[in-house]
């Protein structure tokens, strides 16, 4: 479904990727592992189009719709809650669904300023599950998040991807343990 | 409900408190003959007599639509100069010299400036929106290029379309921003003009009124007409302060 092909990156001078290569099939779930400024957030950017590929080549169907939970929390400060996630849902219902699952339901018409790093960052996992997606990418995404919300969040993750492939960028191998992503190593 | 009132009667209270300052140093300045300052009941009563006046409100009329049309062209204009550069380096590069032309002249060179080449009935709408034009502009332009780039990439990868990202995210981002603008923009406008009108003296226009009010010695008169000035003053804030209540 996505297959990188030898691809290599540089920020300036600077290379991140060499050479690199995978393939994810559907349904699919694997997890980039490694230290930080190993690239893996470079293999989302450029999967993501943020990055122009130079040398090699990623292939990927057309049209691919991608939901994504990014490094940061990225809410938009002056909506609610609710609004955040709804702006970008397929329906209002799908948005409180998740919301509600990822225990926010208290917290729909509060804004980002007026929650915690954890809550924040639920909301945002609750936006990307909102999405109509064909393929999930998940960017650390329990930063900040206590073991029971981890659960909670992976719980709705699983459920929701399904049978969609899911890339994962994490430091820990037990969250890739609890999405069942098999792990790959990046140096 | 109880500290508004409190507040309320605060307020009122300070107001009385510099109306007795007032009283207390006219009467000991007309008493020793330092200089002449009107007592504020005779400028209010002056003000009264005045605003009676065809004449008055005929000024207080033409005054406030040359301002407010002045002061409404900057801000369509500092709106659309604002987005521009706020988008575009380019546009922002080129024009960066007029804007900061515009902010660093004196108000009165640029009256005396128009003075040379329109005529005296038009120079307080102008002096207005030379005024506002650069306030709104910068102020658009400093929000636009302070929006967070991460928020608009978030939405552009999630599949919001530009009109949305405008519409949820660069709009309301720039929107406390002109409206602030707006209002201190208006001050500015108000203020300017009526400057501009003192000096150039434009029939039928409360800087005119002062002017003269002012060769006439008619020490009444001229605080009657700063008095009005101010009222006016607070009505234009407090009128644009609602509709932007209203528009949220």
């Amino acid at each position: 479904m996505i297959k990188f092909d030898n691809v290599s990156f540089s920020y300036g001078k600077k290379e991140v990727l060499k050479n690199f290569s995978l393939t994810v099939n559907r349904g699919s779930r694997i997890c980039l592992f490694g230290e930080s400024g190993c690239g893996k957030t470079t293999v989302l950017r450029l999967l993501l189009g943020l990055e122009k590929v130079k040398i090699g080549k990623i292939e990927t169907p057309s049209q691919l719709r991608y939901a994504v939970v990014f490094q940061e929390d990225r809410l938009i400060p002056f909506k609610t809650v609710l609004q955040n996630v709804e702006l970008f849902a397929k329906d209002r219902e799908r948005a409180v669904d998740n919301l509600e699952a990822l225990g926010l339901s208290q917290n729909l018409n509060s804004y980002p300023g007026e929650l915690s790093g954890g809550m924040q960052r639920r909301v945002a996992i609750a936006r990307a599950l909102s999405l109509d997606f064909d393929v999930l990418i998940l960017d650390e995404p329990f930063t900040g998040l206590d073991d029971g919300n981890i659960k909670l969040a992976a719980s709705r993750i699983l459920k929701i991807a399904a049978d969609r492939p899911v890339i994962l960028v994490s430091h820990s191998k037990s969250e890739a343990e609890l999405l069942g992503a098999d792990i790959v190593y990046m140096k | 409900m109880k500290n508004k009132y409190k507040k309320a009667l605060l307020s009122v209270a300070s107001v009385g408190f510099w109306i007795l300052v007032w009283h207390i140093t006219a009467s000991l300045a007309n008493r020793r003959l330092l200089f002449k300052i009107p007592l504020p009941y005779n400028t209010v009563k002056a003000f009264f007599t005045y605003a009676e006046t065809a004449l008055f409100r005929r000024a207080v009329g033409n005054s406030l639509a040359h301002i407010i049309c002045g002061f409404l062209f900057a801000v369509v204009l500092g709106l659309i100069c604002g987005i521009l550069s706020g988008n575009s380096v380019v546009f922002k590069t080129v024009t960066s010299p007029v804007s900061r032309l515009i902010r660093s002249v004196p108000v009165a060179a640029f009256i005396i400036l128009a003075w040379l080449w329109i005529p005296s009935s038009v120079i307080p709408a102008v002096i207005s929106f030379l005024m506002v034009f650069p306030i709104v502009w910068i102020q658009v332009e400093t929000a636009l290029s302070g929006i967070d780039y991460k928020l608009i990439e978030m939405a552009s990868i999630l599949g919001m379309s530009r009109k949305d990202i405008i519409k949820n995210i660069k709009i309301p981002s720039v929107l406390p921003s002109f409206r602030n603008a707006c209002i201190t923009g208006l001050g500015f406008a108000w203020k300017s003009g009526v400057a501009a009108e003192v000096i150039c003296n434009p029939t039928g226009s409360i800087g005119a009124l002062l002017s003269n009010a002012k060769s006439n010695l008619e020490y009444e008169q001229v605080f009657a007409i700063v008095l009005t000035i101010i009222i006016l003053s607070l009505i234009l804030e407090n009128v644009i302060k609602f509709f932007w209540r209203e528009s949220r």
